[in-house]
């Protein structure tokens, strides 16, 4: 387990390096969809634990538009309900909080990521396992819905590559 | 920022009264068995402080923890790293030990009775408050550091937890050839 934990690491770092270059290769391990002028992009979720209630998808949001944007909800039929959240530091104390939206400014792209703003999944029905696909229907104030199906990586994967082994 | 959002200070939190762990008093590992930091006198300690319905910075946070492990192999003997839970009211002894198979074996769970996890995290100046975020469900706010303590039970370092495996790999590794 040792070793193969390793070999993923160095695998991940690998493919992390080949995507810088291919972008069409990172298709397998993130998904892409649009609303609009609304991009979805580099799309993943994370296993969760059996015990886990809580899951978590990160993406990058980007308005091609000229005017502002903001994702106002999410579902999934994944879970009983699905939130938007933001992680902040303050004095090395984490803190979750839910946003009533997400603004994605006119012209521009908002990352969601580890450690920043994500999506939350509340109450999963079952737990996220590494390899599946998981489905999350983004509503936004202007371009409306858009519904995609997310890779999921392994629990805990900073960056959507981590769950090739 | 939903108006429901309030933050209770650890007094509050304290008088909730532990419902679930009906076991003694005091610390617990994730498979039921009582835990003292004095245990594991003789080695390094490698503590991550959180709580499993935390969906975002806790396992990446593990994550972390596993990829060191695996990068210090043989180096990693005399290294215990845990997570300790400050939400202990739904972090059972076998909730964390489910939670922490999908990392590392090698990680250990601490769980246990809020007065006892409470004093564990004082004494490394670990901070936490219950949050309900929504009616329905509450988060912990919680220092995210990685706690570490030196075979001798002194709190030597306290390192970032945004930290790559390999910078916590090499930190680790000076400071237990140091001491």
């Amino acid at each position: 387990m040792l070793r193969s934990l390793t070999q993923a690491a160095a695998l991940a770092l690998s493919l992390g390096a080949l995507c810088l270059t291919a972008p069409a290769f990172a298709a397998d391990h993130v998904a892409a969809a649009k609303t609009g002028d609304l991009h979805v992009e580099q799309a993943w979720s994370r296993a969760t634990p059996k015990s886990a209630a809580n899951g978590a998808a990160f993406m990058t949001l980007r308005n091609a538009g000229a005017s502002a944007d903001a994702l106002t909800s999410a579902v999934s039929t994944a879970s009983k309900t699905v939130e938007i959240h933001a992680t902040t530091m303050k004095d090395g104390v984490m803190q979750m909080r839910q946003l009533n939206q997400l603004d994605i400014p006119a012209g521009g792209a908002v990352e969601l990521k580890p450690g920043g703003y994500h999506i939350m999944f509340i109450g999963l029905k079952a737990p996220l396992a590494a390899g599946s696909m998981v489905d999350l229907t983004l509503n936004f104030a202007k371009a409306g819905a858009v519904t995609l199906k997310l890779p999921v990586a392994a629990a805990g994967a900073p960056s959507p590559m981590a769950h090739e082994h | 920022m939903r108006a429901g959002v309030f933050a209770i200070g650890l007094a509050v939190l304290l008088s909730f009264a532990s419902p679930a762990p009906a076991a003694a008093a005091g610390l617990t590992d994730q498979n039921g068995a009582p835990f003292t930091l004095e245990q594991l006198r003789g080695r390094w300690v490698l503590l991550a402080f959180g709580y499993t319905h935390c969906p975002d910075v806790c396992p990446t946070g593990l994550y972390t923890l596993a990829q060191t492990l695996n990068l210090l192999g043989p180096k990693a003997d005399k290294l215990t790293a845990g997570f300790v839970s400050v939400d202990p009211e739904r972090d059972t002894p076998a909730v964390l030990k489910d939670y922490l198979a999908l990392f590392h074996d090698k990680l250990i769970g601490v769980t246990g009775d809020l007065a006892a996890v409470d004093e564990l995290a004082v004494r490394h100046r670990v901070k936490y408050a219950k949050v309900q975020v929504t009616p329905d469900h509450y988060a912990m706010d919680h220092t995210a550091s990685f706690i570490l303590v030196s075979p001798t039970g002194e709190q030597v370092s306290r390192l970032h937890h945004g930290l790559k495996p390999e910078a916590l790999a090499d930190k680790l590794q000076q400071v237990m050839s140091r001491q």
